[in-house]
């Protein structure tokens, strides 16, 4: 049951209304809501006396009547809810006779509905005042909003009005206001409510009656056994007197003394044992009272523990959940860190990458402007050196130079971007070899002429 | 096929027998329908297609919405049928809208909510008709008289004009004279009641159909219209007589079309025959328990229902004395077993026994 544990207002809130629903999930006090509710005029009524005897009755459980062994408790919750309900007949048949006469005929049936027991038996019994209290409150929301929104289609769909102020035209299934209307618009509801509660919570979380059972079967064990413990050890502390009585019998069968004076022994000696079988009852009657009263201080012990062990529970997993949340927040404050290294590091490699790639293009312009300026110089020289030729031929009147010598010179660009030596060449040797070549080829060449 | 598994042959068996069943349903649904539209002209047929449409759409939303798929699985056949059914068991007089909310009922609230055909505790139909009966009685059992060759004149027009039907008649304890209706005209349908469902030569064909095809579901429709005939003949309600009671009684409202097309439903496809005639017996008590003593002059689709709800309880009880037969054949087999194994345990025994005698 620790899913469904509910500390705060909104965590019963939650369970009343939607995980535990008293009747779309539990499937208790469906009379009401299936016979009864066919209007919301019925349906009001019947979800403000259901919450007013709820939250009595709880209250008065976890106060009063938990005291009570369990076998005289079901009863009780009749006979209370059902002083509860009086002064609501006969408002009912005062104030509003005409309105809710139909409906108030079946108020008394809500002292014995099952709502009331099962939660002052479950709850009530069980758990502190204000627990109970939060709980009868929150379940008889989720009662009273299922009984309204089922009384509000019933009546709207079954006889074309709201609230008694009748629709003019509106399509009607009269068939909805029989019980097999209301079952058949519980089951959509229930469907809806476990489709929404299985998407918004965990599908398991929701509660069904077979739980519950299975749940109760326990308990119920339990309770068998605690039952008959009290037969048991009222059956030894009557033992005793039993006894006497049969040996008081015994004894009272065999005076056979005769006389006034054995009449009267006799007489004296039956008012003693008389005495001491009253004596021996009414010590019996104190050791089962004693043996009572220990019995309930036990349970009340072990309620005890077992509210203490709660607590503790819920201290730990309070404890539990706070280190979980601590912890993960100092991962996150780890991991946020590390990302922000990881930044830093990857702005400082790219930083440092454009840096060098900076440099190595500022180096190459460099070395670029430095060709550059050294192919203006050659240039330049090149230039004044023909220059200097020119001016010395000009004065010298030396006769031209050969084919070959002014070669070079006067294709200066050859000579700059040729892959062998301006020096290298044997103009000589090459013309020769071209002479040669061509006295063959025609040499060849003759004969075919 | 090697690799296949028992289960699996079972369950390729088990769908053939299904599909035979809704293509054999639909086949059975013909004469019915064309019957229906000589005696009652084309408003059958509007009145077919609408409730078979709205029954579908119905089913394929529904089916959507629970899936996320659009799909017409095999079931749609079923979901066809049942807005057939439904349009069928209608007067032809009835608006048109009333065959397709009985349709809707049927598949949202009976057949949507619980899966597939052959798991659904209520047959659809029934359930889509009783919520018919419930809501619009008035509607429901109010029948035009048959004219073959004219138009039908719905309910709620100043010309229609309203027939006694054979279900009312006996609902008073009238007796039928017969200057008042033929044999022939009995056993043809000419009489006021559900369009589909008064015409017993029609019946008589598609019972023997359904008695070649699926003689184990034929059995359960068997069962029921005997019990039926035999609180007929034995508890008359009417004074004229033990065979007209019968003959009344078999031909008023719909009770051997819902024997027919109620009653074998898909989830009693693979069950025993002793079940199957239980079962139709059942029900045809209940039917006529309700025809005695319920509310509405034709209680068949209520019987059907209530067979439903009480049919698992009594399947409980099938199976523990199936079981215990089979314990006993076990035992039987185990003790012939031990003592093939040791016969001197028997001698031993014997002995014993005469040394103690």
């Amino acid at each position: 049951m620790s899913k469904y544990r509910a500390d705060t207002v909104k965590e019963h809130l939650r369970n009343g209304v939607l995980l535990r629903n008293p009747v779309l999930v539990q499937a208790i006090g469906l009379f009401p809501v299936v016979a009864v509710a066919t209007s919301l005029t019925s349906a009001l009524l019947f979800a403000v006396v259901s919450a007013v005897i709820l939250i009595i009755m709880e209250t008065l459980t976890n106060l009063v009547l938990k005291h009570f062994p369990t076998w005289l408790r079901v009863g009780f919750y009749a006979i209370f809810s059902f002083a509860v309900i009086i002064p609501f007949i006969f408002l009912c048949e005062k104030f509003f006779a005409e309105k809710l006469s139909p409906a108030a005929v079946f108020l008394p049936i809500l002292s014995v509905n099952a709502l009331i027991s099962y939660r002052c038996e479950r709850i009530a019994v069980g758990s502190s005042l204000k627990n109970s209290f939060w709980d009868a409150v929150t379940t008889s929301l989720g009662y009273g909003a299922v009984l309204l929104i089922v009384g509000f289609i019933r009546e709207l769909l079954g006889k074309g009005s709201v609230f008694g102020y009748s629709i003019p035209n509106f399509p009607t299934v009269s068939g909805l206001l029989m019980p097999f209307g209301g079952f058949v618009i519980l089951g959509f509801m229930a469907a809806a409510l476990r489709w929404g509660t299985s998407r918004r919570y965990n599908y398991e979380a929701t509660e069904t009656a077979v739980d519950h059972i299975r749940e109760e079967e326990l308990e119920e064990k339990n309770g068998l056994k605690n039952l008959f413990g009290i037969a048991k050890t009222s059956k030894t502390s009557e033992r005793p007197t039993n006894d006497t009585k049969n040996n008081g019998s015994k004894k009272k069968a065999s005076p056979v003394k005769s006389g006034k004076k054995a009449e009267n022994e006799t007489k004296a000696k039956l008012a003693a044992e008389k005495k001491q079988s009253e004596t021996q009852k009414r010590e019996a009657r104190a050791a089962a009272d004693k043996a009572a009263a220990e019995r309930q201080t036990a349970q009340k012990a072990e309620r005890q523990k077992a509210e203490a062990e709660r607590a503790a529970k819920i201290k730990a997993d309070k404890e539990a959940a706070a280190r979980l949340a601590e912890k993960k927040r100092r991962d996150e404050k780890l991991a946020a860190e590390k990302a922000d290294k990881l930044k830093k590091a990857e702005a400082e490699r790219k930083l440092a990458e454009e840096r060098k790639r900076a440099e190595a293009a500022k180096l190459e312009k460099e070395r670029k402007q430095a060709e550059a300026e050294k192919r203006k110089a050659e240039q330049k020289a090149e230039k004044e050196k023909a220059k200097k030729q020119k001016k010395s031929s000009f004065f010298s009147a030396k006769p031209p130079a050969s084919k070959a010598d002014s070669k070079p010179v006067s294709k200066p660009s050859v000579s700059a971007n040729s892959f062998f030596n301006e020096n290298d060449l044997d103009y000589d040797s090459a013309w020769e070899n071209y002479e040669s070549r061509k006295a063959k080829k025609n040499h060849k060449e003759g004969p075919k002429s | 096929m090697s690799g296949t598994t028992t289960n699996e042959i079972k369950k390729l068996d088990f769908a053939q027998q299904k599909r035979s069943y809704y293509i054999d349903m639909m086949i059975m649904l013909i004469a019915p329908t064309v019957m229906a539209c000589y005696f009652y002209g084309s408003r059958v047929i509007t009145m077919i297609v609408t409730s078979a449409a709205t029954a579908l759409l119905c089913d394929l939303i529904g089916g959507y919405m629970s899936t996320r798929q659009l799909h017409f699985p095999m079931g749609g056949w079923y979901t066809v049928f049942t807005g057939i059914v439904i349009a069928l068991m209608l007067p032809a007089s009835a608006p048109l809208w009333l065959a397709p909310l009985g349709s809707i009922f049927a598949i949202i609230v009976a057949k949507l909510p619980f899966g597939p055909t052959e798991k659904l505790p209520f047959v659809p139909a029934a359930a889509g008709m009783a919520f018919l009966c419930i809501c619009w009685p008035e509607l429901v059992f109010t029948y035009p008289v048959p004219d073959p060759g004219t138009a039908v004149i719905p309910f709620g027009d100043d010309a229609f004009a309203s027939g006694t039907s054979l279900a009312a008649m006996l609902k008073v304890s009238n007796s039928l004279t017969p200057n008042k209706l033929s044999l022939f005209s009995m056993m043809r349908g000419d009489f006021a009641g559900p369009m589909g469902a008064t015409s017993m030569l029609v019946m008589f064909g598609t019972a023997l159909y359904m008695l070649v095809r699926h003689a184990d579901l034929f059995l359960s429709s068997a069962g029921f219209v005997a019990a039926c005939s035999m609180c007929a003949v034995l508890f008359p309600r009417i004074m004229t007589g033990r065979k007209m009671s019968l003959m009344m009684e078999i031909s008023a409202g719909s009770l051997v079309f819902v024997s027919l097309f109620l009653l074998p439903s898909p989830s009693r496809i693979h069950k025993p025959v002793t079940q199957q005639l239980a079962y139709g017996l059942t029900a045809g008590v209940l039917c006529m328990l309700l025809r005695y003593f319920g509310f509405y002059e034709e209680g068949a689709c209520f019987a059907i229902l209530l067979a439903n709800a009480v049919w698992p309880v009594a399947e409980i009880v099938f199976k523990r004395t199936e079981n215990r037969d089979e314990e006993f054949v076990l035992n039987a087999n185990a003790t012939v077993a031990r003592t093939k194994k040791d016969p001197k345990n028997i001698s031993r025994n014997k002995k014993g026994g005469a040394e103690h005698e």
